[in-house]
């Protein structure tokens, strides 16, 4: 498996104010006790999925903190050859559990990023195409009509055609690839209204929100779907308000720091009120930031409390549905099927949820979860570093797709939007198609008796 | 600063993505895993090929410019610490493992293959690469070579000499010889010997030819628990005298076992002293060894003794050890790790002086080591924010490692002399046994060229500490005289 | 006697004492070169004036020690004194409880051997058995790196050293290692010396690893007419769980004799483990010992030219098979790829033939004019030339015996 970048991608731009000034501001640097954590042993290395790409101190999390550690003191600005490396982290957090002296890159890098955004111009293109992702992403609503417009163009089989050259060259370069990496999608699906609320089968053994999304929302609206199905079947009383706001993830991982705070407030707004025992997302991303709200918020003495009490009740569904010992009213279908399964960074390093989906899914019968060598290593997704840094992103989904197709297996599942997209578009390139899953959607076929020609084909989506 | 023609002649053999000028990037590299001293590199390179390493090598050659060779930078000596306008000829990018020979026990690897990969690569066909550092799952292979590492496991199997069987050498002219090989008794004089633990002096391994050793059918890990270091000295000693051959004997004092947990939480009982004891072979003799070391804990005072019942409980044990150094971090804002041996006869006495000299200085110092070997790894904790206090540790770590000597035994285990240790070789050795030592090297290095001011003493970094005495190019030319 | 030996006899013997210093006989000859002076030095202050005496009067010195592997290597270049380390023996430490021990180069390894298991409360020995024991000594193991049977398990003296004191040519005197097992401080310097064949430095002293003996011994022999079968059982032990300290081929005895070491318990079951497996038979207590003491001095015993091997394990049974006939004895440790083989002095070069299309090398130890070996690499050689230029710039020390002519 040998990558074809060498190194991060080449940033434009230059410090702002200068190249004499300090790299950080005072609003929340690095922390530098954080930075003095780190006692230089080199246990990230091999956890670190660039420093796994490109073999340069400069990109492992070692390298980073000291960076950030040479910035803080003044000894380097926010040049550019600095922030290159910042900018090329995941995000995954695979550093965090290997290290043994306990240092929080996590809290380093996300004080790193906004600091990056204020005191870093970037070039006009960088800066063009971050604005356009950021006009589109974060927002449920636009991200829908986008979907409808793929999904007709999917159907009407005319996407070869509208690879105009001079119009693709009118759409930035990160727009394209989004376009590249939309799955199939059915119009009709997009179109139906979903469930706003949905009782449970059985003796109610709890009520819960449903997290909707963004993205997840626009691309995989069936997946959302299905956790609800899954839900109720297990007892649960769900709850799908409308038109819920993006809870800031992507906004946050990428260092828009007010823009990603304004977004969990609005989410806080419009979930506080339900009377729910648990808050449930089914994408890793928004779950691990949403658990987070409590300490990102913990400035603002609005919302502190509130964002804490929130945070409390998030979970990643396959860690409800693992908790629940819920006699289940009907037994579950078998599912005779080889499903490799990817841990996505944002659950297993950041939320610690390794065993349940695991476990969720060894309960379906006839299904074979096969081994899957570096499942824990990020498939390149990473929120939208495979939109801004294509190429990396692109050495780490081959790599992903090469061990999932040695794993033999026949589907693959994963608990995160981003990572089935990513993985999907290096599966194709590599010419092995395999369907892609999140596993609460076998579940849910399991549950419906869905026979698994269904799954292994794709047809469903069809 | 780097000479133009040099930059030039870099890129030339490594290729543009392999150089890294950069001032901001260059500063990554200034330290290996010892960050008390940090130098920046004028420019580092990082080859892909042996090809590309001997280029780089001739260039600095040709242009009189030091270089050291670098694996992950683990190191805990400064072995890797680069020389000051200098060039470090990183390793990492070479990490591949270039075949796996079962039948005849033998593995080849590029040096930047970590040493658990090797492990990894080769334990579903019933074997593994024993050398184990506790830094295993992130050092380099080329970086063992270079130190000659140990680990936990080399009490019964060896060192790192002792599973290398041939290597690629560019020599510090840039050309490329072959040492050794997977045929033994190559004729002559065995470079290899020489090469392996000459800590990047003499050149630069491309390629290794390793030894890998049948997996033992069965493995009895046992944690045993003392009131003091001494009744567990006492037990090590005795197993020892019973004949029994361990893979491994640990030993953590109660400061260590308590910042192990604080991270593992591995259930150590808290105890004064805790020994792991373990023993591998064919199934009857590991079990029949297991019930007598067990006799010797408990004839020995042990408060208890818990054996691995599954693999996941040996690992956890291995683990919280593991972290030992690491874990430091959690009970101190600072540590110093030190690396001495002793004869295993003299633990009792060393012990008790490292304790007085703690007292004596008012610094803790927590105990991890590999009793078995008399390796010690005294622990030295301050808080480097307290005046003083660094060169108070430094001071401590000094004073036993002196005890290490006037005990019979070496200023180090494993971790290297490096740049950390050179002013104390004259401590343990003879000015001519130093003096051979140099002339080795100039045979290998004439230029002084290749990780210079490492691994022996120069009068520059010792000050008044007698060394050799190397002549700089400048004044062999007669362009300068030292005053 | 010429006149430079006379004043070259009264030198020396103003600094060994006269009866420490003696003309040469035609016994004394190193590879058919007839020294001039046979010069034994009482300990490494001597060695020391005598080697700086030598060197400021251009004189090539041999050391030797019982003189069994004397003529391992090239003829020298020029001979005139043997310095013999006849005085230089005695075990200086040993330090049960630590299994360590320093022994002085002169001493006999069976006497070591002897000395290291009195010590009360301890049984424990040096784990090597290389041809010869009774007059071997230390220094001549080290420099020829001579080994046995139990290098399957033990390895060679490099495995078995930690440290050793030693003089070069021009009386500096230096140490390397120390006397404990894990150290990594300095260079390396005594491996350089093991199989240097007396070329570098004259060792004075060396410390040793011990293994404790054990308790327990139990042999198995295979018998077969057939090399493949032979080869087979070996390498079937080898892939066995099993621990062995011996496994050894013998031809055209038609042997494999494996033997395990351990507790009574672990012995026994070792043992059965292979005869289940593999086949042979487990000899009784005496029968071994016969057997050993039988096998121990092969391919020695009688006359022929006499080489060292080395191959790839996995092509021992391809070497076996094409030199069964023309070799009169063959003694190998299967799972090492290596050996000795005796054959007619004028089959040399079938032999070494046969050795190269199995990608091995042939060093002739007896008959056969001895060079040293062949250099595998040129770039090496030159390495291996600048050491020896560093260490003895004069050639004082057995010029020429090295490979490459060093």
């Amino acid at each position: 498996m040998v990558a074809v970048s060498s190194g991060p991608p080449r940033v434009l731009g230059h410090p702002r104010g200068g190249a004499a000034t300090l790299a950080f501001d005072d609003q929340q640097p690095p922390d530098p006790a954080l930075i003095a954590d780190c006692v230089h042993c080199g246990f990230c290395l091999p956890a670190c999925p660039t420093y796994l790409l490109w073999g340069e101190e400069m990109d492992s999390p070692r390298g980073r903190i000291l960076l950030m550690d040479l910035a803080a003191r003044g000894q380097v600005g926010m040049e550019r050859e600095v922030v290159q490396h910042w900018d090329a982290c995941l995000g995954c957090m695979a550093c965090v559990d290997a290290c043994p002296s306990g240092v929080q890159y996590n809290r380093l890098i996300e004080q790193v990023r906004p600091q990056v955004e204020r005191r870093f111009a970037r070039g006009w293109r960088d800066r063009a195409s971050r604005a356009a992702l950021f006009a589109l992403l974060p927002h449920p609503r636009r991200m829908r009509t986008v979907a409808s417009a793929v999904a007709v163009t999917q159907a009407l089989g005319v996407r070869k055609a509208l690879r105009v050259r001079g119009l693709q060259r009118l759409v930035p370069k990160t727009l394209r690839r989004l376009d590249d990496m939309a799955p199939s999608l059915r119009f009709a699906e997009l179109s139906t209204q979903a469930p706003r609320h949905l009782t449970p089968v059985g003796p109610r053994a709890m009520r819960v929100a449903l997290v909707t999304g963004c993205v997840q929302d626009a691309f995989f609206a069936h997946v959302n779907r299905a956790t609800g199905r899954v839900l109720a079947a297990h007892g649960c009383e769900v709850l799908v308000p409308p038109a819920q706001s993006c809870c800031g993830a992507l906004e946050l991982h990428s260092g828009r720091e007010r823009p990603a705070l304004q977004r969990m407030r609005n989410l806080i707004g419009q979930m506080e009120a339900l009377d729910v025992d648990h808050v449930v997302v089914n994408t890793a991303g928004c779950g691990s930031a949403m658990k987070e709200y409590g300490a990102l918020l913990a400035d603002d003495p609005f919302w502190a409390a509130r964002a804490a009490s929130f945070a409390a009740r998030v979970r990643d569904v396959t860690e409800l549905i693992a908790d629940l010992e819920v006699q289940l009213p009907f037994r579950l279908h078998a599912l005779p099927a080889r499903v490799a399964y990817h841990d996505a960074c944002h659950l297993a390093h950041a939320q610690g949820v390794r065993i349940q989906p695991r476990s969720v899914l060894g309960r379906i019968p006839g299904l074979e979860l096969v081994d899957l060598r570096e499942s824990d290593v990020c498939c390149g997704s990473a929120g939208i570093y495979n939109l801004v840094a294509p190429q990396a992103a692109d050495d780490l989904g081959n790599r992903k797709a090469a061990h999932v197709i040695a794993s033999g297996a026949q589907l693959l599942a994963a608990g995160n939007g981003g990572c089935l997209l990513q993985i999907q578009a290096a599966l194709r390139r590599a010419g092995h198609p395999l369907p892609v899953v999140h596993p609460v959607e076998l579940l849910d076929a399991s549950i419906r008796g869905l026979p698994v020609t269904q799954l292994l084909d794709g047809s469903r989506h069809r | 600063m780097l000479d133009r023609a040099l930059i030039d002649r870099l890129r030339d053999a490594v290729g543009s993505e392999g150089i890294i000028t950069s001032p901001a990037a260059v500063q990554t590299y200034a330290c290996d895993g010892l960050t008390g001293r940090r130098v920046s590199p004028a420019a580092v390179v990082l080859p892909r090929t042996t090809e590309q390493v001997a280029q780089a090598v001739r260039a600095c050659a040709e242009a009189n410019v030091p270089f050291v060779a670098r694996g992950a930078g683990t190191g805990l000596s400064g072995g890797a610490l680069p020389v000051a306008d200098g060039v470090v000829i990183g390793l990492s990018r070479m990490r591949t493992i270039l075949a796996i020979d079962l039948e005849n026990q033998q593995v080849t690897v590029q040096p930047g293959v970590t040493n658990l990969e090797v492990s990894k690569a080769v334990r579903p066909l019933g074997y593994f690469y024993a050398p184990d550092p506790s830094s295993q799952q992130v050092c380099t292979i080329g970086g063992n070579v270079a130190e000659n590492s140990g680990g936990a496991h080399c009490l019964k199997y060896g060192f790192t000499t002792h599973h290398v069987l041939g290597a690629t050498f560019v020599t510090a002219r840039g050309e490329v010889a072959h040492l050794g090989g997977a045929v033994r008794d190559t004729a002559g004089y065995d470079l290899l010997g020489v090469v392996v633990g000459s800590e990047g002096t003499l050149g630069i391994v491309t390629e290794v030819v390793l030894r890998i050793v049948r997996v033992p059918e069965s493995t009895e890990t046992l944690l045993a628990a003392f009131s003091t270091m001494g009744d567990a000295g006492e037990a090590v000693s005795r197993i020892i005298a019973a004949g029994i051959t361990p893979a491994a004997i640990e030993m953590m004092d109660r400061l260590a076992i308590q910042a192990c947990e604080e991270i593992v939480h591995a259930g150590y009982p808290d105890c004064g002293a805790a020994l792991i004891v373990e023993l591998d072979g064919p199934g009857v003799e590991a079990e029949a060894f297991l019930r007598e070391v067990i006799a010797i804990c408990s004839a020995s005072g042990a408060t208890e003794t818990r054996v691995a019942a599954t693999e996941a409980e040996r690992a956890l044990i291995w683990k919280a050890r593991k972290a030992a150094f690491a874990s430091m971090g959690r009970i101190s804002p600072n540590y110093y790790v030190q690396d001495g041996v002793i004869p295993r006869t003299r633990l009792r006495d060393v012990l008790e002086s490292i304790s007085a000299l703690s007292a004596t200085y008012g610094l803790r110092v927590a105990n991890v080591f590999h009793a078995g070997d008399g390796n010690l790894h005294p622990l030295v904790l301050y808080d480097g924010s307290e005046p003083g206090a660094g060169e108070r540790a430094l001071e401590l770590a000094g004073l036993i490692l002196e005890s290490c000597i006037s005990a019979g035994g070496s200023i180090t285990g494993e971790h290297g002399v490096g740049s950390d240790k050179a002013c104390y070789m004259p401590k343990m050795f003879s000015p001519g046994s130093i003096a051979v030592m140099g002339r080795v090297r100039d045979a290998f290095d004439p230029g002084d060229l290749c990780n210079p001011g490492k691994a022996l003493p120069t009068p520059r970094l010792c000050g008044e500490v007698p060394g050799m005495y190397r002549p700089h190019a400048i004044e062999v030319a007669g362009l300068a005289e030292r005053l | 006697m010429t006149v430079s030996t006379a004043q070259e006899l009264h030198l020396f013997s103003e600094l060994v004492g006269s009866a420490h210093v003696r003309t040469a006989e035609t016994d004394d000859a190193v590879g058919g070169v007839v020294p001039s002076l046979v010069v034994t030095p009482g300990d490494e202050g001597e060695v020391a004036s005598v080697l700086s005496a030598a060197t400021a009067r251009g004189l090539s010195v041999v050391a030797r020690g019982g003189g069994t592997k004397i003529d391992w290597g090239s003829p020298p270049e020029q001979c005139d004194v043997v310095l013999s380390t006849a005085r230089i023996e005695g075990i200086v430490e040993h330090e049960p409880a630590d299994l360590v021990c320093v022994v002085r180069a002169g001493s006999t390894l069976s006497v070591v051997q002897e000395q290291l298991a009195a010590a009360p409360g301890f049984q424990q020995r040096l784990m090597l058995d290389p041809p010869h024991s009774t007059a071997a000594t230390i220094g001549g193991v080290m420099a020829t790196a001579a080994s046995g049977p139990l290098r399957t398990r033990f390895g060679t003296p490099r495995d078995l050293v930690i440290g050793a004191s030693f003089v070069l040519s021009d009386g500096t005197r230096g140490r390397s290692g120390g006397k404990v097992v894990k150290n990594v401080a300095g260079f390396d310097v005594a491996k350089l010396l093991v199989g240097s064949l007396g070329t570098l430095a004259v060792i004075t002293e060396v410390a040793f690893r011990l293994h404790p003996v054990p308790a327990a011994s139990r042999t198995v022999l295979f018998e077969s007419r057939s090399p493949g079968d032979l080869c087979e059982f070996a390498m079937r032990v080898g892939r066995l769980q099993v621990t062995p300290s011996v496994v050894d081929l013998h031809w055209p005895r038609g042997m494999v004799v494996a033997r395990f070491d351990s507790s009574e318990e672990g012995a026994a079951v070792q043992a059965e483990r292979v005869v289940d497996a593999c086949g042979g038979r487990i000899l009784a207590a005496d029968e071994a010992a016969a057997l050993t003491g039988a096998l121990s001095r092969e391919p020695w015993t009688e006359s022929g030219s006499v080489g060292a091997i080395a191959v790839l394990p996995s092509r021992i049974g391809q070497f076996l098979s094409s030199m069964s006939a023309t070799c009169d004895a063959i003694a190998l440790r299967p799972l090492l790829g290596t050996g000795e083989v005796r054959f007619p002095p004028e089959a040399v070069e079938m032999v070494r033939s046969a050795l190269r299309a199995t990608g091995g090398r042939l060093m002739i130890r007896r008959g056969a004019a001895a060079p040293a070996g062949e250099p595998d690499d040129a770039v090496a050689l030159e390495l291996m030339r600048s050491v020896k230029q560093q260490l003895d710039p004069a050639r004082t020390l057995s010029p020429g015996r090295q490979v490459g002519g060093i």
